[in-house]
């Protein structure tokens, strides 16, 4: 495959572009919905958001309707969808460096089924209650998430000195012994099935500024995490001893890079659910864009995730209202033939060269 | 850092010193190294002889604190190795695997780049500088014209080249390398070899390196250790060590040794 390098205008252009496209993606899906409201509205309304802008101006005769819409329902709403699917996309492409395997997933590290148990137990047995915004279910998810990250990393030392295998596999037995006991409550609890079953499944119905807030402040301390190490993670797709042979602290990296991703792992299910296939198709699409250097792949995927899913959750809340379709689903459906598509692209291109 | 290559890869007379480095690990029955001492002096390139399985990449993992070494098993510059932070060693050792593990479509050029980090702080780019000896890193082993090339689309030749390529680049006082002809045609075997005969001789570098072609390591090597099932058969001068006594109880194998214009030819002929 022989090829031009990448130019820097060439990645501005593609981080720019990303970007511009992820600001009109909010205002227009902040517009849409119930009551729509024209673009032109939602812009104003979604800059006055922004510190040092002269609000009044910026909000004369736009409906109190409409900004209440926007700033209460939607707007917290959409930027919890971006977060949430920016968080998991890089998450994905640190994970996928670890492992060495363009198929890693957050998932495998078992927080996402740690999380799910979490809500499922505070809804099977009703524990319902808010404390100054912050529900019980959202409580239980983040806690569920925690516990079960420290169980994995706890098994993995036990089981195995070598640290990556050990952490996948410590994911996956503690992930499938969750989601038994996740089914052993819901065959338990038959009433409380489906109310179980759709929080897995994922949604952002939930979403609050209290929310926003949260995944904002996880999300920027996981991503700077992520690209202090993006050097090393280059590095480590040599293997360990190669990236310790030029100068890598190949355990400090690992230690860091796994830590932060369960914590933006956690946040992110706790205030969702299970939303899969953002984290391995966003990461593989920016591959084939700008090249395997993390430094780049992790922006952009930041990027990529949070328009993405941000256009899931506008399909899931508009296809069928009132009722929801589950956003999980969504981002399988759009996600999954997108995928292959670019498989049998990327097969097609080597063939001819 | 700004430095040229060459004042960056000036010996400072440090050594590798191996004392009394033993390892079994527990599954294994007899030690896999036994009593090694050797003292790999600057200056030199150093053969590390041995038939399979007779120690010597573990040796060099032992070097590279791949493995975790016994104190005061193997010092360089007069220092632990494991008191080493990794960046701190990469400056000093570079290393050419058998095989390298890359899975990630960088170019050859972002590959040969890899090996300025340790020169790096963590918010520094490539520069001039970096590109400059990376440049010349390609050159020397003729993969210049592959530098845009997705690494994992190289042939194995071509990419032992480039990992070369990369140990150059790191601008280390020594290169340890593990087979590093094995993938290449005689053309580049010699012009390989040769570059770093040369920059041993103009005292830029010292290597260590695990070679089973004879030929080459009489005509580039002047330093040799024998080993056999973890033991040092014998070690010193390449002349001293290569003799038809040595090698052929070694590698139960007869040979002839043919000389022609000063040089030693060895020819393998019947196994033991």
């Amino acid at each position: 495959m022989k090829k031009e390098p990448l130019k820097k205008s060439t990645l501005t252009l593609t981080g720019g572009s990303l970007l511009l496209l992820l600001v009109i993606v909010v205002i227009w899906a902040s517009a849409v919905g119930a009551v729509p409201v024209p673009f032109a509205q939602s812009a104003r309304i979604v800059l006055a958001k922004l510190p040092f802008v002269n609000k009044e101006k910026l909000l004369e005769g736009i409906p109190n309707a409409n900004k209440l819409i926007i700033w209460n329902i939607r707007l917290p709403r959409v930027l919890l969808a971006g977060l949430v699917g920016g968080g998991l996309a890089a998450a994905g492409v640190v994970m996928q460096a670890l492992f060495r395997n363009p198929l890693a997933d957050p998932q495998v590290l078992g927080i996402s089924s740690g999380a799910a148990f979490g809500a499922a137990v505070a809804i099977a047995f009703g524990i319902t209650f808010t404390v100054s915004g912050i529900s019980s279910i959202w409580m239980f998810a983040f806690a569920g998430a925690m516990l079960t990250m420290l169980l994995v990393f706890r098994v993995a030392r036990i089981a195995t000195s070598r640290s990556v295998t050990g952490i996948l596999l410590a994911g996956i037995a503690c992930s499938s012994m969750l989601t038994a006991a996740i089914t052993l409550l819901m065959m338990k609890k038959r009433d409380r099935l489906e109310h179980i079953y759709l929080w897995m499944l994922g949604s952002f119905s939930s979403a609050s500024w209290i929310k926003v807030g949260f995944m904002a402040i996880v999300l920027v301390g996981a991503v700077l995490c992520f690209t202090i190490l993006g050097r090393d993670l280059d590095l480590l797709s040599f293997g360990d001893h190669e990236a310790q042979s030029m100068g890598v602290s190949v355990k400090r990296t690992r230690t860091i890079a796994v830590v932060a991703t369960s914590l933006l792992v956690a946040a992110s299910v706790s205030v969702s659910g299970i939303i899969g296939f953002v984290s391995l198709i966003i990461p593989h699409i920016m591959r084939l864009l700008v090249g395997p250097k993390n430094r780049r792949l992790i922006p952009l995927s930041l990027l990529g995730g949070a328009i993405f899913m941000i256009l899931c959750d506008l399909i899931s809340r508009t296809a069928a209202p009132p009722a929801e379709v589950a956003v999980g689903a969504i981002t399988q459906v759009t996600g999954a033939p997108f995928f292959l598509y670019l498989l049998w692209k990327e097969r097609r291109r080597e063939e001819r060269d | 850092m700004a430095m040229n290559e060459s004042s960056v890869s000036k010996s400072t007379g440090s050594d590798i010193e191996v004392k009394a480095l033993t390892y079994q690990p527990g599954t294994a029955r007899k030690p896999i190294l036994s009593e090694v001492f050797y003292t790999f002096s600057e200056g030199h390139m150093t053969a590390l002889l041995g038939p399979n399985g007779s120690g010597k990449t573990t040796l060099l993992k032992h070097i590279l604190a791949q493995i975790k070494c016994p104190e005061n098993a193997v010092l360089i510059d007069g220092k632990d190795t494991n008191d080493y932070v990794p960046k701190e060693r990469s400056r000093k050792i570079s290393w050419v695997p058998q095989n390298s593990n890359g899975d990630s479509a960088f170019s050859v050029e972002e590959v040969v780049l890899m090996a300025r980090y340790p020169y790096k702080g963590t918010w520094d780019g490539d520069s001039e500088e970096d590109r400059k000896i990376a440049e010349d890193a390609m050159r020397t082993v003729g993969v210049l014209e592959l530098r845009n090339r997705n690494f994992l689309s190289l042939s194995g030749g071509e990419r032992q080249r480039t990992l070369i390529a990369r140990a150059l680049a790191q601008t280390t006082p020594w290169i340890l390398l593990d087979e590093p002809t094995s993938n290449l045609d005689i053309k580049h075997q010699i012009a390989i070899m040769d570059v770093l005969h040369k920059r041993v001789e103009k005292g830029d570098l010292s290597v260590v390196v695990v070679m089973h072609d004879f030929n080459m390591v009489e005509r580039f090597c002047d330093r040799a250790i024998l080993l056999k099932d973890g033991k040092v058969v014998s070690k010193g001068e390449t002349r001293d060590v290569m003799t038809a006594d040595q090698i052929s109880s070694v590698y139960e194998t007869d040979f002839d040794i043919i000389e022609k214009d000063g040089r030693r030819f060895f020819f393998p002929k019947d196994v033991k």
